[in-house]
């Protein structure tokens, strides 16, 4: 599904190259297909070989700047600014689309990421029927993100600006977690993320409506949501934490939606889990990971905390942790508040 | 594999990764969470490596030391343990 469109400036956007003429136009027409593009809640982004400073300061004069997020004007090879978009936005090489009058620059994308849609910007009329097409296959109820991409962006740039480390980047975003239980009307924000979320996602399992019930009002499980926030604003509910007390103290399901990937929330959920087995004095806690095609990082996960698989297990759970008194997993750059509901501990 | 290849790529990625923005916070005893590389990050570096080095990395294989800390990190991908070749 077509989530990001990243577009080319010279002879693309604009009506000729920019370092050679500063007072280039708009092409004809393309202001129509931004604003058509941005009313469907499309990312828009650029990657462009030019003077960043003019190419931005060229954007503000042809009242076009806004359309844009995270865009990244430099000399580097245009598929190594492709990932950076979509390692930091953190979208699926499938969902984007790269536009480009230069045949080599779309083959030099498409060489790197074979799944980027690519398409040659040079007929104006082809191009906005191309992008017609991909819009229509949109779900009309689309949530608009883009002013969430917005503020990852301000985080992005700060980053880049100010910080030596990503952790002195992400000490400074006093993350806050909360942690809440999940009640009825929460249940179709789990069932969202769980369809949505793969990276973080221990082991994709599906929960229907009534499981989701059964657990939210059993007191052998624990169902507990993760409202996340910083300094730049909220997520919003970002994470679900199952856990399971029925043999022993098992991590039954974690999801971190990929918004938050990079940002050690899994951690922090994980860390939950094993605060709450400590409290309830058991020695171990149990994850049941299961291996999908995209959820590595949750295995890296389990690994980084120290935990161990269960070599003769056949069936789940499969990892542990022994637990000492003083076990934290917690990153230094989060920490976990409690909602005003108190059972949760 | 040679260890200081192995550590220069390394480096290269951490930056490139926007996890450390000045080499000289590089070192061997540096842990990846004192860069705040969390398992999103630590995966980003393997498929690359992976990638420059043409092998593919024995996930099951790796200790506690290796994915947690810088120098441990590289010599395991410079012994070669368990590292399938392409």
């Amino acid at each position: 599904m077509l989530k990001c469109i990243v577009w080319d400036l010279d002879n693309t956007i604009l009506d000729g190259v920019l370092i050679e003429d500063s007072s280039v136009k708009l092409r004809d027409g393309i202001k129509d297909i931004l604003e058509l593009i941005h009313e469907k809640k499309v990312l828009q982004t650029i990657v462009s070989k030019n003077d960043k400073n003019q190419a931005l300061s060229r954007l503000k004069d042809l009242d076009i700047i806004d359309y844009f997020i995270y865009p990244q004007i430099n000399w580097n090879p245009k598929s190594k600014s492709i990932k950076r978009i979509i390692d930091n936005l953190h979208f699926k090489a499938e969902d984007v689309l790269f536009l480009d009058d230069q045949l080599y620059e779309l083959d030099e994308v498409q060489n790197t990421y074979e799944d980027v849609k690519t398409f040659p910007s040079g007929n104006l009329t082809d191009m906005k029927e191309y992008i017609m097409v991909l819009l229509a296959e949109l779900n009309p109820n689309t949530i608009d993100r883009i002013d969430l991409y917005r503020l990852e962006e301000k985080r992005l740039m700060d980053r880049e600006r100010y910080f030596v480390t990503n952790k002195d980047f992400l000490l400074s975003c006093q993350m806050q977690v909360s942690i809440s239980r999940a009640r009825y009307n929460h249940i179709e924000r789990i069932r969202e993320l769980i369809t949505r979320t793969n990276q973080l996602n221990l082991n994709k399992r599906d929960y229907s409506d009534n499981d989701l019930k059964w657990m939210i009002d059993s007191e052998q499980y624990g169902v507990l949501l993760a409202d996340v926030k910083d300094r730049y604003g909220s997520y919003d509910v970002s994470g679900v934490l199952i856990l399971n007390y029925t043999e022993g103290f098992i991590v039954e399901l974690l999801i971190v939606s990929c918004r938050l990937l990079g940002k050690g929330v899994a951690n922090a959920l994980l860390d939950y889990g094993v605060q709450l087995a400590i409290r309830g004095q058991h020695n171990r806690i149990y994850v049941k990971y299961k291996k999908t095609p995209y959820n590595r990082p949750f295995l890296y996960l389990l690994l980084q905390c120290g935990f161990k698989k269960q070599e003769d297990s056949m069936f789940d759970p499969n990892f542990y942790l022994d637990l000492r008194p003083d076990s934290r997993l917690l990153p230094d750059w989060i920490t976990i508040v409690h909602s005003e509901d108190k059972e949760v501990l | 594999m040679d260890k200081h290849d192995v550590k220069g790529f390394l480096y290269e990625k951490l930056i490139e990764l926007d996890l450390v923005s000045d080499s000289d916070a590089l070192k061997e005893i540096v842990y990846f969470s004192d860069l705040g590389a969390d398992s999103i990050a630590m995966l980003n570096i393997v498929v690359l490596m992976e990638e420059e080095f043409k092998v593919v990395f024995p996930d099951e294989q790796l200790t506690f030391e290796a994915i947690n800390h810088i120098g441990k990190f590289c010599d395991f991908f410079a012994s070669g343990t368990g590292l399938i070749h392409g």
